[in-house]
């Protein structure tokens, strides 16, 4: 079942002390943040599930930190940047938490990730990307229950960050709901700026998309795709009626 | 190959376009040797679903024989002839194994859009929009089939292409609006709309077991074929039809009601022409005067099911009748998967000749007039098969 959800975006919680605190500082010092932050988020977009969820909730952060001034805030606590992506995929419990545990098998399954080497909680991850090139960062798991939970921290990579995993069986026969969540760390620093927040949330539905690719090879054994079919002339006829925006 | 392309409102035309190739270890090509025009092309050709894009490949109904299989395919081989059905459906899903086979969720390869106009993503369709996925359609020579053992099914040899090819959506899709309607003994059904899907849908209640089946629609062509399979016609054009389907049962009402028109109603009276304004400025995207209609005439307690295809935005509808009135809301893209043995066995059996809805069968070359004629109902024209 395609219930991919995201939380609430976290710029519409305004606490009273944000409102206090939430002026922009000088917008000159806040740029590195979003340069930075889109930097993350391209490269989240071109790379592989774990990596691409770590990467674009950083990104977004990242970017949020330099529109707003203040980290993105969670269930109107302040505190570190958090993404989180839900799916439910139609697998039993069991199998999907030792899929994602196992992690060279997990990778199989992601192939935008060029090679992960584990060796028991600690892996190391390579990534190629079209326009960044060859990231590689370090990545250990920090807590796990099986099958219900897995929690990483990674390092060595652009931005450190933690990130968890947790299987849940609804009701019902239903398959299994997976949430995916990403807290970054990044280096501290107050900024401001006045770019729209919204753009925090693309890498957030970058993230939720990852996970319903990886639901649709479970499932479906494949991705659905249309890349690579025939078509006609894509002449740009579609201004002639304005019916097709 | 040649294929018929959407270049925009009032704009389909014949190309050369590179044949289809295998992109994923389930699919298979299919060469095609009959394919038809359906009236939900006619939302396509009048631009009135979004999302389309010039050099978009028409068509959703359409069969042929296997000539590539993919790495995983395990149900077909080189050679079969096959139906494949419009919908696309990965048979993994939790859609899928309830057989809601058309709300699958993992065949729309562009979920987002979707998404964002109804919450959450139905199945890939062929030919119907990036919407619904982008997929290539199959009104040309040859058609890519993805998840092809989780939809397309063998025919026999014995049987023509014409009495098969409407498994493929318009026989299931009249068939399931019938089934809709829990016809029970002694039921009156009434069919809004007698195009090709509300013939099969007069058809389907007639074999599931309705007293009376009463057709509306305006074309004589199609009043009169409607007649032929035994149902009461009425013109709407000459008719108020709720009374008329009123003094039809003894007062009460139809049972159900199938609106086999949808979002292109052809309304009459003032609300028919605030809803063209509506829809010629985009306040409302689809015209539902036979939904109106449907609502207004159907008995209390009834089934209103819905075949017809609605794309958005609906006004002046009056949900006060029909939450008065207890009505039954049935609707959707069909659930093809569940019919094609079933109606496949009907066909063999003889109980019904999908033939018959045919008027015209033309060579693919001839497409874009063949969706001129359709759309203006000219030379009586009911349903077109198009022969690559």
């Amino acid at each position: 079942m395609e219930q991919a959800t995201t939380r609430p975006a976290s710029d519409a919680i305004t606490t009273p002390d944000e409102r206090g605190n939430g002026r922009a500082e000088s917008s000159s010092r806040s740029w590195p943040y979003i340069v930075g932050g889109s930097a993350l988020m391209v490269a989240a977009t071109r790379s592989g599930l774990l990596r691409g969820l770590a990467l674009s909730g950083a990104g977004a952060a990242t970017i949020y930190r330099g529109a707003k001034g203040h980290w993105p805030m969670m269930n109107g606590q302040s505190g570190p940047p958090e993404m989180s992506a839900t799916v439910t995929i139609n697998r039993p419990v069991e199998e999907l938490f030792d899929l994602w545990r196992d992690l060279e098998s997990f990778q199989s399954l992601v192939p935008r990730v060029n090679s992960v080497a584990a060796r028991g909680k600690e892996s190391h991850w390579e990534a190629s990307l079209p326009v960044a090139g060859k990231l590689e960062w370090d990545a250990e798991i920090t807590h796990e229950e099986r099958p219900n939970r897995i929690e990483w921290r990674a390092t060595n990579g652009p931005v450190p960050m933690r990130g968890s995993v947790t299987f849940k069986v609804p009701p019902g026969n239903r398959g299994t709901e997976v949430m995916v969540r990403v807290v970054a760390e990044p280096p501290g620093g107050k900024v401001g700026a006045k770019i729209a927040g919204a753009v925090s949330r693309l890498p957030e539905r970058q993230m939720r998309r990852d996970l319903i690719d990886f639901k649709r090879q479970l499932e479906a054994g494949e991705l659905a795709t249309v890349d690579g079919q025939p078509h006609g002339r894509r002449l740009p006829t579609l201004a002639r009626d304005g019916s097709n925006a | 190959m040649r294929a018929v392309t959407w270049h925009g409102k009032n704009d389909v035309r014949v190309e050369q376009v590179p044949d289809p190739e295998i992109l994923s270890p389930g699919d298979v090509i299919v060469r095609i040797t009959s394919t038809a025009i359906c009236g939900s092309d006619l939302h396509l050709y009048n631009g009135y679903i979004p999302s389309m894009m010039p050099g978009d490949i028409l068509g959703h109904e359409f069969m042929g024989e296997v000539v590539e299989v993919g790495s995983d395919v395990k149900r077909f081989s080189v050679g079969d002839r096959v139906v494949a059905p419009f919908t696309i459906s990965c048979g993994q899903c939790f859609y899928c194994e309830r057989k809601l086979w058309s709300l699958c969720d993992n065949t729309n390869p562009k979920p987002e859009l979707a998404e964002t106009l109804f919450g959450y993503t139905p199945a890939g369709i062929y030919g119907y929009s990036h919407l619904m996925g982008g997929y290539a359609g199959g009104q040309a020579e040859y058609a890519r089939v993805p998840f092809a053992d989780h939809g397309p099914i063998k025919v026999p040899e014995s049987m023509p292409d014409e009495q098969l090819l409407f498994l493929t959506d318009i026989f299931p899709t009249g068939y399931q609006a019938a089934e809709y309607c829990d016809i029970q003994e002694g039921d009156t059904v009434a069919v809004f709309g007698a195009g090709p899907v509300g013939q099969f849908a007069i058809k389907s209640a007639f074999l599931l077991g309705a007293e009376q089946v009463v057709a509306i629609d305006r074309v004589p062509e199609r009043l009169q074929m409607a007649a032929e399979s035994g149902a009461r016609t009425l013109d709407y054009t000459d008719a108020d039809v709720v009374e008329a389907l009123k003094d039809l049962t003894g007062g009460r009402g139809p049972d159900s009601c199938i609106d086999a028109v949808g979002m292109e109603a052809h309304g009459t009276g003032v609300m028919g022409v605030v809803d063209r304004a509506k829809q010629a400025v985009r306040i409302e995207t689809d015209r539902p005067h036979a939904l109106r209609q449907a609502i207004q005439a159907c008995r209390k307690g009834g089934t209103l099911s819905i075949p017809g295809v609605y794309g958005g935005f609906i006004d002046s509808v009056n949900m006060g009748a029909a939450f008065n009135k207890g009505l039954t809301f049935k609707m959707g893209q069909t659930h093809v998967q569940n019919y094609l043995e079933p109606l496949l066995e009907e066909i063999d059996n003889g109980r019904i000749d999908p033939s018959f809805v045919i008027t015209h069968q033309l060579p693919l070359d001839q497409a874009p007039e063949a969706y001129r004629m359709f759309r203006d109902k000219q030379d009586g024209c009911i349903k077109v098969v198009l022969k690559p």
